[in-house]
């Protein structure tokens, strides 16, 4: 396996042995890792991969601190992350306190579009009934 | 390169339901008050990465 600088960070296999495990290997560096597969001792034939990949909590979820709590305004509260292409991002924030509505916008990492969100608004502000004369 | 905004909402309760993140890179979501008001925030966010990235099998 080979990190995004194509450093080889780590090679299993012997001659002989058919089943190569690579196992709890934890991946120092952000980017496209690379696993290359070769047979052993001049031979060759089909084999199977199988790839399961366990993100650290920090990229799959987000709890916004409350203790101590998190403050908005006048300043924005920012929460960075990163996201794999083809992630899906879910949540609720909820405004406490004296907040009368929140705005909530998320940067992308291109200034290319990136496509119609999908999001519902709630708000506790009603209009006001319309004056009648 | 700018950053580009993906989604903005509004509201006292904002709910992201699925929003696709198209890319691989660095997210950022900014919650500000729409007004001049002054509190706190609550929720928690998850992100999803599709499993034919995550967990696959070739043959």
């Amino acid at each position: 396996m080979k990190d995004p600088n194509d450093v080889v960070i780590a090679t299993v296999g012997a001659p002989g042995v058919k089943k190569a495990v690579l196992a709890g290997l934890v991946a120092a560096l952000t980017g496209r890792h690379r696993i290359e597969i070769s047979g052993i001792g001049g031979t060759s034939g089909g084999y199977k991969l199988t790839f399961k990949e366990a993100l650290p909590k920090s990229q799959t979820n987000i709890k916004i601190p409350t203790k101590p709590p998190t403050a908005v305004g006048p300043q924005t509260a920012d929460f960075t992350f990163l996201a794999k292409k083809g992630s899906l991002l879910k949540g609720t924030i909820s405004a406490k306190g004296g907040l009368k509505e929140l705005v909530a916008a998320l940067d992308g990492p291109r200034a290319r579009s990136l496509g119609i969100p999908t999001w519902r608004r709630r708000s506790s502000c009603r209009r006001p009934a319309p004056r009648s004369n | 390169m700018a950053a580009k905004i993906v989604v903005s909402a509004t509201g006292t309760t904002i709910q992201l339901k699925g929003v696709p993140l198209k890319e691989l890179g660095s997210y950022t979501l900014k919650i500000g008050p729409a007004m001049a008001t002054v509190g706190t925030i609550t929720g928690s966010l998850t992100i999803s990465p599709p499993k034919a990235i995550t967990n696959f099998t070739e043959k």
